[in-house]
């Protein structure tokens, strides 16, 4: 004989305006194994739980069932509730008679009741089914692993690190900095972007407990939250980092030069190179696609000239395992090229540039050395035209999503043209302005009254190239005229697009990205920086577009979610997961392929299937594959549903 | 002149027909404005793209039909292309051509034209020139 | 000789005979007999843009079913029928309450199951899909010595992208692959797909001659020597009134506008008679002579 406590809610009015609550609980105090049968307005609120709590005490009761609302709302609430009065939480099981009674059954009240009536029963049964399970635990390994060496990987590495723990950062490229280091002066203060910047990489180079691996990609991930194994492929640069002293000279006198990507195509580097003046590490590369030596087998320049031998033409990859408990994905953005855009001349004209390639050329390191001179011919723009939502917001080009950015980022452009051009003309194309931060109003404000910046509503058709003028063919809703420029540079605010190769990292750290290759997050509102798999962390532009302010304060979120794992003793994971009946189980090894989750493996030695506690994510897949119903799911077995399926009927 | 808005004026028999003779959802213009930068004419019109598709979404369809722009789009289908949100603009003048011409009334009489004229254009302007100016009437 | 059923339309069969001469000429030295369809009507000039008017989808219906039962392909070589029939099958292959309706006017023609397979095709796809481009370039006798052609991408071949499906009109590159075979040199200009006017020839003339107007000045600045298009209204806009440009602009340089199938029949050295020059208003033949290709 069973002693289950039922607790109905009214909801306010959301169940109880449908639901006849005094017959239900009328009906269930007469009912077997029902110790007490109770009702509440708010069983969630604070004097609700303090029914159950003392009903549990009082009545020494061995099961709960709550009939309220959906158990994504407050299943962990009463589970808590009961755990504190000494009732195993997995004996609390929820009847939900709001989404799936009342609310959609507003009108046939009587059906309603009977139907919340027939719901609560099955619940009942299946309390009565009901293991009492205890929670898993298992080691944590204390140590991140941060993908991405921008702005937000960096904050988050020194957050995790300052806490004490080791972490390792991670960068495709070969110095850390990410695309900040490419800018020159930020919104809204127009600080020095390098300048903020730098400290953090110095900090971020010098830190002890930060591992820095540069020139370095994540290649394999396997395991759980908690215990990862991590395979990185560190590339080869040709270079004795322990030796190279930083000096220089072989970039100096490399003969190779080509177009550099740092600036985005308007200047150059040579084939050894560093990534910028304040590069943290200041340690150069050999790029094998231009190398003398490596395509013709000439030159040597380089290992000749460098005063500590440090130039080793015969490196190779290496491939370094760490263990890891938590990882971090801030792998950043990148903009759609110009190329994509055939309105705006496909990226043949040279005059027509993007967000990055204007910030290079304002920048004091930058191909120009900070003066504003077309690419094309080298003289002073005087007519420049901004163009704001290019390939953002535009649902044909498949890019539906606002970037954020561009709004803020091409007021400051126009007004550091006027800056270095103080007769110059800057016109912006815009469909609106969103300048939604501390300060930013404010600052596109002080642009239009102070710079004379022209705003004008409405977007560009077309780019035409006549002579060595852009003819830009745009329109002004607000008067209803068309508009015509003949400008003599463009700048595009392009669409903000995740770096590339994020869904192939996605499908390495088997985490879900959506459909524009972001990474998804657990939950848009409440988990913004968990992504859908356990143990690993979003921050910065890899989970949407996003400015700095944002991205640094999402890093600090991942990493203080990286610090409430670490700060527990062990691992807790909830026991609602597979089992594995070993009398029944054959060992075909069905489940295994099954898994999504790679939870199932099979005990090579007695040969049937074992469960990864851990990683078991309670999906059911394997318990559907299983063709000898040997695998189940913890206080969920067929046994358990037939019980309540034949009560129902 | 102000406009007074209310769900009869947006849901009217004109803006119904408009809807079904295109098969376009007005509603998703987002006044981006590149129908009218890129519209060969948009220069001579007395309405400009973007402005018609406004109006319809006003439900100021009156002030449309007595307008010039409509019988100066040449349906080269710039504006449809372009357009971001996919709907094909030049399908909402032609309506706005169609509710005009089926109230019977001409825009150009075709036969009134010069003889040599009508003798040396090629045949497709002359039928083209019947097919949106004139009414079936 | 490889026969594909073929629809001149109504300019080509009358006021600009010459050109379909000259294309069909062309064709048949290059291996393709085209083979006008028998009884064949007006494609309409318009597509018509609204829903409800199926009567307009009756006579491309018409061709079309007559096309199938002799090919899976049927070839055009003017703009305008190019954008009705291709809009036409398009509509009718997918649009089956469409389909129904007009099917209650078929008699003859009506065919058991609707021809899916049938494209329609302009003269250009055989050069680009079946001869290819390089092949043409060697087929042809005389190349054009670099002459400067600038392709006119006509309104009607490529727009709108989704209906047509042919090259993306923002950055078309059949034409000028088509001049670059044929020898000459394709030169890309700013006002290479606006729209010349069209039919406002009709009702606004004072509209359509600065559209046309625009598009030879700015070929001229980018260094044409010609004009090229596939569509007949086009080819008047562009080419006959430049009488009316002359006397509105004191400056105004005459341009001679080809039709596509003239240049293909200069390379292959087709005699002067078929080639269709006495139609053109500003006559190319000047030019020609003085880049030694006549």
């Amino acid at each position: 004989m069973k002693k289950i406590g039922l607790f109905i809610c009214h909801c306010g009015i959301n169940i109880a305006g449908t639901i006849d609550i005094p017959e239900v609980k009328k009906f269930f105090s007469e009912y077997d194994d029902i110790e007490i049968s109770d009702d509440y307005k708010y069983m969630c609120s604070e004097p609700g739980q303090k029914k159950l709590r003392d009903a549990i005490v009082e009545k020494n009761l061995d099961g709960v069932v709550v009939a309220c609302c959906s158990p994504r709302m407050h299943e962990i609430t009463f589970r808590n509730a009961a755990l504190a009065a000494g009732l195993n939480p997995y004996k609390v099981e929820i009847a939900n008679i709001r989404e799936q009674c009342s609310w959609v059954h507003q009108r046939e009240k009587d059906k309603a009741t009977k139907k919340a009536v027939d719901i609560i029963k099955t619940m009942i049964e299946k309390v009565k089914k009901d293991e009492p399970l205890q929670p898993i635990e298992f080691e944590i390994t204390k140590r991140a692993l941060v993908i991405g060496g921008g702005i937000a990987g960096i904050t988050a590495a020194i957050d995790v690190a300052n806490a004490g723990y080791e972490v390792i950062l991670v960068e495709k490229r070969h110095s850390i900095g990410g695309k900040m280091l490419e800018l020159s002066e930020t919104f809204p203060t127009l600080d020095c972007a390098q300048c903020t910047l730098t400290p953090k990489t110095v900090e971020a180079g010098r830190h002890p407990k930060i591992k820095l691996m540069v020139y370095s990609e994540v290649e394999e991930v396997k395991g759980y939250i908690g215990n990862f194994d991590v395979k990185i492929r560190k590339k080869a640069s040709y270079v004795d980092w322990n030796k190279c002293t930083g000096c220089g000279l072989c970039q100096e006198k490399c003969p190779t030069k080509t177009e550099s990507e740092f600036d985005h195509g308007l200047g150059e580097r040579k084939a050894i190179y560093t990534l910028s003046p304040q590069a943290v590490p200041n340690k150069p590369i050999i790029d094998k696609n231009s190398c003398r030596y490596f395509r013709e087998g000439k030159c040597r320049v380089c290992e000749k000239i460098c005063p500590v031998q440090a130039i080793n033409y015969e490196m190779k990859d290496e491939i370094v395992e760490e263990k890891v408990g938590a990882i971090v994905v801030a792998t950043g953005y990148e903009i759609l090229e110009t190329e994509k855009i055939p309105e705006y001349g496909c990226g043949m004209y040279k005059d027509v540039i993007d967000g990055l390639q204007f910030e290079r050329l304002n920048s004091a390191s930058g191909p120009t050395a900070g003066e504003i001179r077309r690419p094309s011919d080298g003289k002073i723009p005087k007519e420049v035209v901004f163009i704001k939502c290019v390939g953002s917001r535009d649902p044909e080009k498949g890019i539906p999503y606002c970037s954020r950015l561009c709004c803020m980022y091409l007021a400051k452009h126009a007004r550091l043209y006027k800056h270095k051009v103080p007769d110059g003309q800057a016109y912006l194309f815009y469909m609106d302005i969103r300048s939604f931060g501390k300060g930013y109003e404010e600052f596109v404000q002080q642009s239009m009254e102070e710079a004379n910046l022209l705003y004008i509503r409405g977007r560009v058709a077309r780019i035409m190239q006549e002579g060595d003028k852009l003819v830009v063919w745009g329109v002004d809703t607000l008067s209803g005229r068309k508009v015509e420029i003949k400008a003599d540079m463009v700048v595009l605010g392009t669409a903000v697009v995740p770096s590339k190769g994020s869904v192939e990292l996605g499908k390495i750290l088997r985490t879900a990205t959506d459909e524009y290759g972001f990474f998804s997050e657990a939950h848009i509102k409440l988990k913004p920086v968990e992504s859908m798999t356990g143990g690993i962390y979003l921050a910065g532009c890899a989970q949407s577009p996003k400015d700095i302010p944002d991205t640094v304060a999402q890093a600090g979120a991942a990493a203080a979610k990286v610090l409430s794992l670490f700060g527990q003793e062990k691992m807790v994971q909830e026991p609602l997961i597979a089992c594995v009946d070993t009398d029944l189980c054959s060992g075909c090894g069905v489940c295994v392929v099954a898994c999504p989750f790679d939870a199932r493996m099979l005990d090579q030695d007695e040969r049937i299937s074992i469960v990864n506690e851990a990683l078991c994510q309670g999906c059911g897949a394997c318990v559907s594959a299983c063709p000898n119903k040997a695998c189940q799911l913890r206080n969920a077995s067929p046994k358990t549903y037939m019980a309540m399926v034949d009560k129902y009927l | 002149m102000k406009i007074v808005l209310n769900k009869e004026r947006l849901n009217s028999a004109y803006v119904q027909t408009i809807k079904d003779i295109s098969l376009q959802k007005i509603m998703n213009c987002y006044q981006c404005g590149k129908c009218t930068a890129g519209c060969p004419v948009a220069d001579y019109m007395d309405i400009v793209p973007n402005e018609m598709m406004r109006l319809v979404m006003l439900g100021e369809i009156e002030k449309l039909l007595s307008s010039k722009a409509i019988w100066l789009c040449t349906s080269c289908f710039q504006c449809g292309t372009r357009c971001p949100k996919g709907i094909e603009v030049h399908r909402v003048f032609e309506a706005l051509r169609s509710i005009a011409l089926r109230e019977g009334k001409n825009y150009t009489d075709i036969e009134k034209l010069p003889d040599e004229m009508l003798d040396e254009m090629p045949q497709q302007a002359i039928i083209a020139g019947f097919r949106k100016f004139e009414s079936l009437e | 000789m490889v026969s594909y059923p073929y629809f001149p339309g109504c300019a080509l069969s009358t006021k600009a005979k010459a050109l379909d001469i000259c294309a069909r000429e062309a064709m048949k030295s290059l291996g393709y007999e085209l083979k006008e369809i028998e009884d064949w009507t007006c494609c309409g000039a318009v597509f018509s843009l609204a829903e409800d008017e199926h009567i307009r989808l009756v006579s491309p219906a018409r061709t079309i079913f007559k096309s199938s039962k002799v090919s899976d392909k049927l070839v055009t070589l003017c703009s305008a029928c190019f954008n009705v029939l291709r809009r036409s099958q398009k509509v009718l292959k997918e649009n089956k309450q469409r389909r129904e309706r007009v099917l209650n006017y078929m008699d003859e023609e009506a065919v058991e199951n609707y021809p899916e397979n049938l494209k329609v095709i302009h003269l250009i796809e055989i050069f680009r899909d079946e001869i290819g481009f390089e092949n043409l370039s060697k087929e042809i006798k005389k190349h054009l010595n670099g002459l400067k052609i600038a392709p006119f991408y006509d309104c009607l071949t490529f727009r709108p992208p989704k209906e047509m499906e042919f090259e993306d009109p923002e950055n078309p590159r059949i034409y000028s692959n088509y001049i670059t075979a044929l020898g000459g040199e394709p030169i890309d200009f700013p006002y290479r797909s606006e729209c010349c006017g069209a039919h406002i020839s009709v009702s606004n003339p004072e509209v359509s001659l600065e559209c046309s107007m625009r598009i030879l000045n700015s070929a001229r600045l980018a260094g044409a020597e010609a004009l090229l298009t596939s569509c007949p209204l086009c080819h008047y806009n562009l080419d006959a009134r430049q009488k009316e440009m002359a006397e509105k602009r004191i400056d105004f340089k005459p341009m001679p506008v080809f039709y596509l199938t003239q240049l293909l029949g200069i390379a292959l050295e087709l005699p002067e008679n078929v080639l269709g020059f006495e139609k053109n208003y500003v006559s190319p033949l000047p030019l020609l002579k003085e880049k030694g290709l006549l």
